[in-house]
């Protein structure tokens, strides 16, 4: 616990919870980003988290949590209104054994009018929070991104050696959603 | 009855007086009591009919009168695009009605193309043929009827809705009115449940009557 301010995470890099916090509790995860914006429909990004077991699959469907799924069946994960652009909130005292790593996914939402992708998006960010909104580790995702990109995974939470740990990942997808959660094994 | 503005409604609990600090609040009334006898006969009170399992959308699902109702799951109801159109000739159409309550009709014949945008998309649009959904805001709506028109004489005519997984529903209706209600579809707490309608009406007009729609909304004027 020497930590001043809030560690700056770069792609690949990760840090440990219990580095930042005297006990790994409730942790808020807030989701930024700035668009471009054009003449048309705009570029919709929904944030979601993916509630993995060991072998990275999803546990269930229902573990894809965004705002129309607004909590994963065990309750690890709660989509909630807040700051940022979107934020999650991540119980992780009581977490089960059975869930290894929650992976923070933003999706260009896939509407047949001109779906969006990531080649308007600028400064996204995920950041993760204390409950009294304390920043404790922030990933800024340098750089833009092609028009083939139309998912991302942002980052992760994930267990290491009993304890939590965060990794900032910046990994485009260019099948969107539906490639994102074919890997999850989500079906949607 | 006289309805006062001022005397306390200690049924309804959010209006309830927060209690000053010292102060004790009053004590609850108090509820019926529970019988004291146990009784081992079946509980008099009727328990309703057992309801059948919901009905998902997975590959391609037929509405019919004896099967008329299906649900989306909360993903199936929230991401991308919901279309319906017509397969052949005839036309369809939509009456909408948002969470704020206000409420329209997209449809071609009256030339009205679009409904309230949404990250600069209407949420029900008719563009190519078709009426399309953007479930991106699906939580904006409360609800949606889907019509058909354009029968030729007693016809039936089929009506085809895709989902972003490439599922499928559809229906058919034959050409009762000009108009006929196709499908009713509730959002149910975030989860899209259709209903196969059926009745034949003249206009969307009476249809939107029929439906107890209060129609508010009117496009913007676009002049040329």
């Amino acid at each position: 616990m020497a930590s001043t301010g809030s560690i700056q995470l770069q792609q690949g890099g990760n840090a440990a919870l219990s580095d930042l916090m005297p006990i790994v509790g409730t942790v808020v995860v807030g989701f930024g980003w700035r668009l471009i914006e054009g003449h048309g429909p705009a570029t919709e990004l929904v944030p979601s988290a993916v509630v993995c077991d060991a072998g990275g699959r999803a546990l269930s469907d229902e573990h894809l949590v965004f705002f129309n799924q607004l909590a994963s069946p065990e309750g690890t994960v709660t989509y909630v209104d807040g700051g940022d652009e979107e934020q999650l909130e991540l119980d992780l005292a009581s977490v089960p054994d059975n869930v290894d790593k929650i992976v923070f996914v933003v999706y260009a939402d896939p509407d047949l009018r001109k779906p969006g992708n990531f080649s308007s998006v600028r400064s996204a960010y995920f950041r993760i929070a204390d409950r009294t909104g304390t920043e404790l580790v922030r990933y800024d995702i340098s750089g833009g991104s092609g028009a083939e990109v139309t998912a991302m995974i942002f980052g992760e939470v994930y267990r290491h050696r009993g304890a939590w740990k965060v990794r900032a990942v910046g990994q485009g997808y260019a099948t969107g959603l539906k490639g994102v959660a074919n890997d999850f094994g989500v079906s949607i | 009855m006289t309805f006062s503005r001022t005397a306390s409604r200690e049924n309804l609990t959010y209006l309830r007086r927060r209690p000053k600090v010292g102060e004790t609040p009053p004590a609850p009334k108090a509820e019926p009591a529970a019988p004291s006898i146990l009784s081992l006969s079946r509980p008099s009170a009727p328990t309703g009919p057992k309801l059948p399992p919901v009905k998902r959308v997975h590959g391609r699902v037929l509405l019919t009168a004896d099967v008329p109702t299906a649900t989306l799951d909360r993903r199936q109801s929230a991401i991308g695009s919901l279309t319906f159109e017509i397969a052949g000739p005839g036309g369809v159409a939509a009456i909408w009605e948002l969470q704020d309550g206000s409420a329209g009709v997209v449809d071609d014949a009256d030339n009205v193309r679009i409904s309230p945008e949404f990250g600069r998309r209407p949420i029900v649009e008719f563009t190519q043929g078709r009426i399309i959904v953007g479930l991106r805001h699906v939580r904006e709506l409360r609800r949606l009827v889907i019509l058909m028109r354009g029968f030729r004489g007693n016809d039936a005519q089929r009506l085809l809705a895709t989902l972003h997984d490439d599922s499928t529903f559809e229906t058919s209706h034959t050409g009762v009115g000009p108009y006929v209600a196709a499908l009713a579809i509730y959002n149910v707490d975030g989860e899209l449940v259709i209903r196969r309608e059926g009745a034949g009406f003249d206009s969307s007009e009476t249809i939107a009557d029929a439906y107890g729609f209060t129609l508010t909304w009117l496009p913007p004027v676009v002049r040329s």
